[in-house]
């Protein structure tokens, strides 16, 4: 929060101010377990109406002259921080719900227990060597010869795991989208109907539009007058700027105006049954 | 930073809208309900869980990879409803999510649908499952939870990038149903090639209220048409308006001025 911005890292008061703020976080969450349901969603609904107002008074309390903002933009920061604050302590909620899971399946042995066992195994490698990079650095420092040490791996352990391994493996993720694409096109590209067969038609045009050949394929007809509309880079332009863009704007509007709506929605906790109980 | 008073054309206008939006949930609460048009993909819904039923097999939601956002939480009021449906056939959800966040809300959504249906023996919080935050961690995850638990049906609904593709292609392979909405526009022609029912725009926005007739949801969509209408308005006198400017030319006129003074209103 905003407060420890001023308190060296390196400073025992930091520290102590962590541990307070995360004694306080905790009694809290305890706090509201406690509370009779009855109770639990008034406050809630209470503690988000004071964050929604705060956003809305920011915005619309008129800024003086020659400012950059109004008198409540300065928490501006701050407000933000608690909310990640808040948002951090369920961190734990997934992580327990992530080990519980791998647990179990390594325990009893199901299927893919094998897989669970990886995951379990680099979570915890993970979390030592991001903790050890980050207080002792000099304990994780790979040989300087070696598969391990290259300008990738940045010459320690942690960038071994991290740059070695799940970078790579995301890449990897990444490149069967390659794959995915040629037989998710041939799909979509299968003349079914005639909403198939038109979006082919300007699938293919706004291709051929966009790569030389298009360009080759029409390059005899004259660049002015009415026959050019018909050049491969004129009848693309024409699909993405006059039919592709007018649609997409109108989408945006509804999509604008669903979130309009559903954030008026929570703020005033109109949408009662949504997350705690049935609509009365 | 923005203000209001940076435009307040721009922030009046806003403020209209929502006033008409909780004008007409006020107006459904108090017992004038609305008719809304039927969603296709919505109706398939109750098509793929009771496929899932009839094969044994589970049903996947996937709220996207956004964080604790509207999208998200939109995604989770609709899991919700389908939930119930799930529920009432006894069969078993299983959702994977990718913001730590949003496990705590899963579970107190699925836990509510078997509640709420009469069966909340049949919840298994291991059935809510973070996988990762990283996207093409969380992807491979999802696709393996696909794979190895057949799912009969899959329903993506919420924030998509470039996993959006790897989980409904998977999904595609195992032969699920699948029905997905995003209001990311890259993501759509990915959906629409590999799942059967795919929710355009504001239909995510209306698809908890055409499953609930929540008074509350329904009011909501009815206002949006209604805010909508009024900025179809102020796009058609703008178009009327910058037509005429153009065909004004140059001259300079009272007409002229009028033209720029409503159009200068709502550019920024």
């Amino acid at each position: 929060m905003g407060i420890f911005h001023s308190i060296p890292h390196t400073n025992w008061h930091f520290y102590l101010a962590l541990a307070l703020t995360l004694v306080a976080g905790i009694a809290m969450l305890v706090i509201l377990q406690l509370l009779p349901s009855q109770w639990r969603r008034p406050m809630i609904a209470l503690v988000t109406f004071l964050g929604g107002l705060y956003y809305f008074a920011e915005f619309f309390i008129p800024v003086p002259h020659g400012h950059e903002g109004n008198f409540l933009s300065k928490y501006m920061d701050s407000v933000a921080n608690i909310a990640s604050v808040i948002g951090s302590f369920s961190i734990g909620l997934g992580i327990i719900s992530l080990i519980g899971v791998h647990f179990r399946t390594a325990l009893r042995q199901r299927e893919g227990w094998g897989f669970s066992t990886v995951l379990l195994g680099a979570f915890a490698a993970m979390t030592a060597f991001t903790l050890l990079n980050e207080y002792a650095p000099h304990r994780t420092v790979v040989p300087r010869t070696g598969a391990l040490h290259s300008p990738i791996t940045n010459g320690d352990i942690y960038g071994v795991l991290f740059n070695g391994g799940l970078a790579s493996l995301d890449s990897a993720m990444f490149a069967l989208i390659g794959f995915f694409i040629i037989s998710a096109s041939y799909r979509a590209f299968r003349i079914r109907s005639v909403e198939a067969s038109m979006l082919m038609v300007s699938a293919v045009i706004v291709m051929l539009g966009q790569v030389t050949l298009g360009s080759w394929l029409t390059g005899w007809l004259p660049r002015t007058g009415a026959a050019s509309a018909f050049r491969f880079e004129n009848m693309s332009e024409y699909i993405l700027v006059h039919l592709n863009s007018p649609a997409q704007r109108a989408v945006t509007f509804g999509l604008a105006l669903g979130a309009l709506a559903t954030s008026l929605r929570l703020w005033l906790s109109l949408e009662r049954g949504l997350y705690f109980d049935q609509e009365q | 930073m923005q203000h209001a008073s940076d435009h307040w054309s721009i922030a009046i206008l806003v403020l209209a809208l929502s006033l008409i939006i909780l004008f007409k949930i006020v107006t459904a609460q108090r017992g004038k309900l609305p008719t809304i048009r039927r969603i296709a993909g919505l109706n398939a819904i109750d098509e793929a869980v009771g496929r899932a039923t009839e094969m044994g097999r589970p049903i996947l939601m996937i709220p996207g990879i956004g964080g604790l956002d509207i999208v998200s939480l939109q995604a989770m009021n609709i899991f919700g409803h389908i939930g119930r449906s799930v529920a009432k056939f006894g069969n078993r959800t299983i959702m994977a999510v990718c913001d730590a966040i949003l496990v705590g809300i899963g579970e107190e959504v699925v836990r509510d649908a078997y509640t709420s249906a009469g069966r909340p023996e049949l919840f298994d919080s291991a059935d809510v499952r973070f996988l990762s935050d990283r996207q093409f961690a969380f992807a491979s995850g999802a696709a393996g939870i696909i794979e190895r638990e057949k799912v009969a049906a899959s329903f993506l609904m919420g924030a998509f990038y470039a996993e959006a593709l790897i989980i409904s292609e998977v999904g595609q392979r195992v032969g699920a149903i699948q029905v997905a909405a995003t209001p990311q526009f890259t993501q759509l022609p990915f959906f629409i090639a590999t799942c059967d029912y795919v929710l355009l725009g504001d239909e995510f926005y209306a698809a908890a209220a055409y499953l609930s007739r929540n008074p509350t949801l329904l009011g909501s969509i009815v206002g949006q048409d209604y805010a909508k209408l009024l900025i179809l308005t102020i796009v058609v006198i703008g178009t009327i308006c910058s037509s005429g400017l153009a065909l004004l030319g140059g001259h300079i006129g009272p007409l002229a001025h009028a033209f720029k003074w409503y159009m200068d209103l709502f550019t920024s």
